[in-house]
């Protein structure tokens, strides 16, 4: 069945009495990569998120998930849809493998297909024994694998995620990061939202950024990411210390980044030849030369504060 | 490690109509009714004034045979069902209480409302349960009751027994309905089932203290019976035979208090849909 593009939204419109929440929000995700749902506090993910599930209305806009029309179809746009919530979403007098079963029967399944289809995630997730004991003796990282196998446990086209890795150690962390990627593998579109950008950018490929109820920025990681032309990543070999204070009298910017890494500044092919020059002079080997990335979340707050300086400028 | 190591699949079976979804919550309420300890005690005990009636009945039936009719007439099923009432605002506490407050306690909400299941849903699945559980308490006693009466009168008048399976099947229905509202209206404005439970059975048993103080400052004045929430069951019930103005006045503020509590219930619903996803 082809279930559309997973989520289309155009012109979304969202007030709480007098505050816009949503402000004309435009996007679509389509099927396959990862998504991050970044923005700060108060940028409208949340209310973004309660209106791709239906738990609240909008004043203006249309949103289709899975081809569906929230508004119009909100029961048949979630039945292929999958919610892992940040907060402890479980039945705490029930086994994980009961929520589990449960979690399947409330989206539809039969009961025995949803307790062989239980089985068989539980199975997936690692846990063998331990399903049958109830969720309240469970570690942080056994319920957040229990709300997994809760929201999958139907096969959704399309998964939301709010803070999947949240409280996590780091054994569980690449575990669960594991579990996530082969899930995205089999097909199921992923939106990720959360606070802790290293978890976006190990997970999603591509970013929808939020501010102020408006899309800053909607695209590929890799190009929010990339640095200025001109702008290269160096390793050196030798005296970087020398290295350093010739590049500084051929007034070539630089921004120390190790013992013998540098970004450095160097757009024009004079400025390079100068780069060079330093490098013979210091006796210095240049072992790494490549464009300088920022990182998600050097990238991240460079485009917050070009829209608080531009007044909203989006990517 | 797990049985199956061929990785993530999708699931593309059969899929039930979200029609059927209230079932699939009414039947996991039924169970967890069935694993309270308390809710089983106190079905098992809602069969006592059952059997005592029972004895009741036969006893009058066999006198009856023997001498004739008695000189005096008592109203067995009226007193049956007050009893009944009793047990059904108890498991209002121990089963009704946390039927929506465990979902708010447990932030299971988003369990429910996250997926294909509509707020019509989810309410009628917990309340077919609950109404089931009452239903298992004071209709199914009651009509056992009449069958009883019937077969062991001495002369069977198919008036009275029709009376009284109307009394039972219609007074029944609505005064299930109108408890589980306002229980299930309770229950979704708390989070801690003890504290809800014990709120229900306050509002319930205080309301008939309440009432008779009324009745005494006032001297006896009938609107007092209003105010009792055991004496609007119980006087609403004599409808089916009777309609004099305390029944008339029972019934319609009990509808009334019944109609509000619904209202009030999808509203709440709506409230906590709302908040239910909290990113």
């Amino acid at each position: 069945m082809d279930v559309g593009e997973p989520i289309v939204v155009s012109g979304l419109v969202k007030h709480y009495g007098r505050r816009t929440a949503l402000d004309g929000l435009s996007f679509k995700v389509e099927s396959g990569p990862a998504v991050g749902l970044l923005g700060p506090n108060g940028a409208g993910k949340t209310t973004l998120m309660k209106t791709l599930l239906g738990l609240t209305g909008y004043s203006r806009g249309e949103v289709r998930v899975l081809g569906f029309d929230v508004a119009k179809a909100p029961l048949e746009s979630r039945q292929k849809l999958g919610y892992m919530p940040e907060n402890d979403a479980l039945f705490p007098d029930r086994t994980g493998l009961e929520n589990v079963v449960h979690a399947g029967r409330l989206s539809g399944m039969p009961g025995a297909a949803a307790f062989s289809r239980a089985h068989e995630v539980l199975d997936y997730l690692g846990m063998d024994e331990v399903r049958y004991r109830p969720v309240e003796e469970y570690s942080v990282g056994l319920k957040q694998k229990v709300k997994l196998g809760a929201a999958v446990v139907h096969g959704p086209k399309l998964l939301l995620l709010d803070e999947p890795l949240s409280g996590l150690d780091p054994g569980s962390r690449d575990e669960m990061m594991s579990l996530l990627t082969g899930i995205a593998r089999s097909g199921t579109t992923m939106i990720v939202s959360s606070h802790v950008l290293p978890d976006i950018e190990a997970l999603c490929s591509e970013v929808l950024v939020l501010d102020r109820g408006k899309v800053l920025y909607e695209g590929a990681m890799s190009e929010l990411e990339a640095g200025e032309k001109g702008r290269y990543r160096i390793r050196v070999k030798g005296d970087a210390g020398l290295f350093r204070r010739l590049l500084l009298e051929r007034s070539l910017n630089m921004e120390s980044l190790g013992p013998s890494e540098m970004i450095v500044d160097a757009p024009t092919d004079k400025e390079l030849g100068a780069l060079w020059g330093a490098a013979a002079e210091a006796n210095c080997q240049i072992r790494e030369l490549e464009p300088a990335r920022y990182s998600l979340e050097q990238a991240f707050l460079k485009l917050l504060g070009s829209r608080q300086g531009n007044g909203g400028q989006s990517g | 490690m797990g049985i199956y190591r061929g990785g993530y699949r999708q699931y593309d079976g059969p899929m039930l109509p979200a029609a059927t979804r209230f079932l699939i919550i009414a039947a996991g309420e039924l169970q967890r009714f069935r694993n309270g300890r308390w809710t089983r005690r106190l079905v098992l005990l809602s069969m006592v004034p059952l059997v005592v009636t029972m004895v009741v009945l036969v006893t009058k039936a066999l006198v009856e045979n023997k001498a004739g009719p008695l000189p005096f007439q008592v109203d067995l099923l009226g007193k049956f069902m007050t009893a009944q009432v009793q047990f059904m605002a108890l498991l209002g506490a121990t089963a009704g209480a946390g039927l929506i407050a465990m979902d708010r306690q447990a932030n299971a909400l988003s369990l429910y409302l996250a997926r294909p299941v509509s707020s019509l849903g989810y309410l009628g699945g917990k309340a077919l349960a609950l109404g089931g559980l009452f239903g298992l308490v004071y209709v199914a006693p009651g009509l056992v009751f009449v069958a009883v009466e019937f077969l062991v009168a001495s002369r069977p008048e198919g008036l009275t027994t029709l009376l009284h399976l109307l009394q039972v099947l219609v007074a029944g229905v609505a005064h299930i309905a109108v408890m589980v509202g306002m229980v299930l209206l309770l229950s979704s404005m708390g989070k801690r089932t003890r504290y809800v439970g014990l709120v229900w059975v306050a509002l319930f048993y205080l309301s008939g203290m309440l009432s008779e103080m009324a009745r005494e400052a006032t001297g006896g004045e009938d609107w007092a019976s209003l105010i009792s929430l055991p004496k609007l069951f119980t006087d609403s019930a004599g409808l089916v035979f009777e309609r004099t103005e305390n029944s008339l006045a029972a019934a319609g503020v009990l509808l009334g208090l019944g109609v509000v509590s619904w209202a009030a219930l999808f509203w709440r619903l709506k409230r906590l849909r709302h908040a239910a996803v909290t990113a």
